[in-house]
């Protein structure tokens, strides 16, 4: 026999206190007299200053401590377990988004964890549990621990959902990495699990689905998306909205812009159906929007997290280059044509002037390299050397974002250069072992350096030429640095330096300030929630703001409703709850509780 | 001060009684009520020889003639008598719910035994004791006097110390001139006292004592509090206390009536849920304290 809630058994101090009670004098009734004349001699024998006194053998004492008992016993909720006989249980519980949906109290994650709780009483102490977490990516919670022990309890305990899908194909690889003797999986779930093509079940094993979310339709209302397109100093706002539910909804839906109320719009909306709403001249000045849903009912929209969704205003964003060079139709030739560019010349002899007094994205060498690093990033071609060598067979590491979409095969080149020193260089083309492309990563600042010059190669001629300039470009100063970065909660996002920065932070929605950088380069960071971020890149002489978005509206996970989980040939059995218990002991004990506090009262009015 | 009962029908039946007359009046006033005194009166006393200086037209000329001796014919005077009502407003009669609270049930006895007295032009004295003290209230003379009388005790709280004898002694150094009438439950040692100093007088002991005394509530675990003194007694309140309780309050019942017996006191025992109307007209009647 096994307890659902042992917790109870606290409740067994009870017993000694009603002990007490009986042990502790009765509290005496007053009662007035006219005089005590009469009274002395009938009740002097009783007079007692002791508070105690011996306990009575008497029915109604016992009576009480058995019923104190059983009720002890049926708030521990004694069950005899039998459905769980395997030794070794694989539970998968489900933390995708859908699962934060609040149509159980107080969500349903928190019910699934309950479910995984009563599992983990239910099984015998010989018998293990591996518990693991199904989000985006499987985390695994517990690793066959005993059932009884507290060890689930202690890993649900800091279980939380996410946001995204559940990778159900990533989990069963874990689960059946951690667990190969494990014949019985638990899938504890709201049944909005999709298993992709391919998914692969041991044939050895048992999947057992059990549906935590309840048996009634449950709506969720979802803002899908928010668009803004900016038109001169205009700009207008389209954000749609999707109603779930299997009933119309009635609601509101606001715009917010940078905080502040700019618009909202009553929406109505028939089952399944999807709306568009507009708002035109808003000006194009605004940083930010978020639309946000409002006055729409609790039953009819269980999620929460898809209620808002935000967007950012286009960046105008234009990367500053400064060519030093004395003349170079090719070079000022490919600037001119590239988009978001913005480029000037200066010769050799004033570069240090000009850059001093006015910082630039990039700084372009052509033959020559500076004694003092510019404060922009830094791109050479053709360096001045002493010791050159002539190029042969040309190799590139074509996984290498530079040289996307370039074509190496017909450049030539008839001389390059030999750095004086290889050192924090990485070479993205080479011939010879020597580098012919080759960049770094110091501090914040990237470097990049051609060791051959133009006019040694017919590389200008080719159709390599401008594509590899403009990755080049992308690379050193990031066209992406001024736009809005749009991700799910929980992806993986990574800075990129803005010349100059030498501190990277962000702040979360609710404000909490946090380092990316230093040290270099930056952290990966992962926003936790759905939300509006801010990452702020500071140097000495800038200041560079950029928004991170994660939406938190999936349509795998707003869609509420269960649905059958189909993994090729795989038998999955489903049902709406865990039968754990054979024999579930308590209303026995209540039908007890009920006859024995009847005889007591029958007592006790015998008695009087 | 009214109360249950109290109507013109019942004030038309109070002016017809009269508080009954156990010994002669010994005012020194000429009333209503035939004294030892003799003198000029229609009650004939008996004779004595005539001396000089006697009346000549209380001769009796029909004993003269027949004897031929010369007797004087004696009379007994009528005589003013006083009621005295002696009201113990002690804290032990602070005891009782609603109309048979003890206190009040006293307070209203005593008004309609002034009614009696005052409708009979007997002038009533009134003697609030407690704390071993007596204090007069004014006296009353007639009916209208009567209001007053009345606002007076309707203001009275019981409450204090019994000490009944010596309150009784302090009531008594006014001497009284007529009845005197004791309305006290006697829950004190000095009851016997009381009676003791009273008995010189033609006086009468009310006992009223309310329902909860007779039949006490049975409880558990209780404690007996005084309402006098404020004393407590712990004990347990179950059929065997209650019926020891009642077996000593017979026996001291028994004891009050006897020594009222002994010392030719009238004693008649009030219980307070008795109406008051029954307890004038008919009780008090047959126990001989009023008369029609």
């Amino acid at each position: 026999m096994n307890l659902e809630a042992p917790a109870a058994l606290w409740l067994g101090l009870t017993l000694p206190v009603i002990l007490a009670l009986w042990l502790l004098r009765p509290r005496r009734v007053r009662h007035r007299v006219s005089s005590l004349f009469l009274w002395r001699t009938s009740l002097a024998e009783r007079k007692s200053a002791q508070p105690w006194q011996k306990l009575r053998n008497d029915p109604l004492l016992w009576l009480q401590l058995l019923v104190a008992l059983l009720l002890i016993t049926a708030a521990a909720r004694p069950f005899i377990p039998s459905k769980i006989e395997a030794k070794h249980t694989v539970i998968l519980l489900d933390a995708s988004g859908s699962m934060r949906a609040t149509d159980l109290s107080p969500d349903r994650f928190a019910a699934g964890k309950e479910q995984v709780r009563k599992i983990a009483r239910a099984v015998g102490r010989d018998q293990k549990i591996t518990l693991i977490r199904v989000g985006d990516s499987p985390e695994l919670l517990a690793a066959a621990a005993p059932g009884a022990a507290g060890a689930i309890d202690r890993a649900l305990s800091r279980a939380e959902p996410g946001y995204a899908s559940a990778n159900l194909p990533a989990a069963f690889a874990l689960a059946e990495g951690l667990a190969a003797d494990a014949t019985e999986w638990l899938l504890v779930t709201d049944g909005g699990l999709e298993a992709p093509a391919g998914t692969r079940l041991p044939a050895r094993v048992t999947l057992k689905e059990y549906l935590g979310a309840p048996a009634r339709p449950v709506g969720n209302v979802a803002v899908t998306g928010l668009r803004v397109r900016v038109e001169g100093e205009r700009a207008s706002v389209q954000a749609s909205v999707r109603n779930f539910s299997t009933t119309a909804i009635k609601g509101r839906l606001i715009l917010m812009a940078e905080g502040n109320v700019a618009g909202a719009q009553d929406l109505e909306l028939e089952p399944g159906a999807e709306k568009q709403l507009s708002w035109t001249r808003l000006p194009a000045a605004t940083r930010w929007l978020e639309a946000r849903l409002a006055d729409v009912t609790q039953s009819a929209n269980a999620l929460a997290h898809d209620d808002r969704a935000w967007a950012a205003m286009p960046a105008q964003s234009e990367r500053r280059v400064l060519l030093v060079s004395d003349g170079n139709t090719f070079l000022e030739r490919v600037l001119s044509v590239l988009s978001g560019v913005r480029a000037g010349r200066v010769a050799k002899n004033a570069w240090a002037a000009v850059e001093a007094s006015d910082p630039y994205d990039i700084v372009l060498f052509d033959g020559a390299w500076p004694e003092q690093p510019p404060r922009g990033n830094l791109l050479i071609i053709g360096p001045p050397s002493t010791e050159s060598f002539s190029p042969g067979r040309v190799q590139s590491s074509p996984a290498h974002p530079l040289v996307r979409h370039v074509d190496w095969s017909d450049v030539n080149i008839a001389r390059a250069a030999r750095l004086p020193s290889l050192s924090g260089w990485e070479s993205v083309i080479q011939s010879a072992g020597q580098p012919l492309l080759a960049v770094r990563e110091q501090g914040g600042r990237r470097d990049a350096v051609f060791t051959f010059r133009l006019d040694n190669s017919d590389l200008t001629l080719r159709p390599a030429f401008p594509v590899l300039m403009n990755n080049l470009l992308d690379w050193l100063a990031p066209r992406s640095v001024g736009e809005a970065l749009a991700v799910s909660p929980g992806d993986a996002v990574r800075v990129d330096a803005v010349p100059l920065a030498d501190s990277i932070t962000v702040t979360d929605p609710s404000g909490t300030l946090q380092s990316l950088a230093p040290p270099w380069p930056s952290a990966v960071y992962r926003p936790p929630a759905p939300g509006l971020y801010r990452i702020v890149q500071k140097g000495p002489t800038v200041r560079h703001e950029q928004l991170l978005i994660a939406s938190g509206y999936l349509a795998s996970e707003a869609a509420l409703e269960p649905r059958p989980l189909a993994i090729n040939d795989a038998k999955v059995e489903r049902a709406r709850s865990i039968g754990l218990a054979a024999l579930t002991i308590w209303p026995l004990i209540a039908a007890l509780i009920i006859a024995f506090a009847l005889a007591e009262w029958w007592v006790d009015a015998r008695g009087r | 001060m009214t109360f249950p009962g109290w109507n013109p029908e019942f004030q038309a039946v109070l002016g017809r009684l009269a508080i009954a007359a156990r010994r002669r009046a010994a005012s020194p006033y000429s009333g209503e009520v035939p004294s030892s005194v003799t003198g000029r009166a229609i009650e004939f006393a008996d004779y004595r020889p005539y001396v000089s200086g006697d009346e000549p037209r209380l001769l009796d000329w029909r004993v003269y003639a027949r004897t031929g001796k010369a007797y004087v014919r004696r009379q007994l005077e009528d005589r003013e008598r006083m009621l005295t009502l002696m009201l113990d407003v002690s804290g032990s009669h602070d005891f009782g719910a609603g109309d048979a609270h003890k206190g009040l049930y006293a307070r209203r006895l005593a008004v309609a035994l002034a009614w009696i007295s005052a409708s009979r032009h007997e002038p009533v004295r009134v003697w609030l004791l407690r704390n071993g003290e007596a204090r007069a209230l004014a006296p009353v003379f007639t009916l209208n006097d009567l209001p007053r009388l009345i606002a007076e005790l309707a203001a009275v709280r019981e409450g204090g110390d019994t000490r009944l004898g010596q309150s009784v002694r302090a009531a008594l150094r006014t001497r009284p001139r007529g009845p005197v009438v004791l309305i006290s439950d006697l829950l004190h040692d000095s009851w016997k006292e009381a009676c003791l100093t009273l008995a010189r007088y033609e006086c009468a002991l009310l006992q009223p004592l309310a329902p909860d005394e007779f039949e006490p509530v049975l409880d558990e675990e209780v404690e007996l509090e005084d309402v006098e003194s404020g004393e407590r007694l712990p004990g347990r309140l179950g059929p065997v206390e209650v019926e020891a309780y009642q077996t000593r309050l017979t026996s001291f019942l028994g004891e009050v009536s006897a020594e009222a017996r002994r010392l030719s006191l009238l004693h008649l025992l009030v219980r307070t849920d008795a109406p008051l109307v029954d307890l004038v007209i008919n009780q008090m009647t047959r126990a001989g304290l009023l008369t029609a």
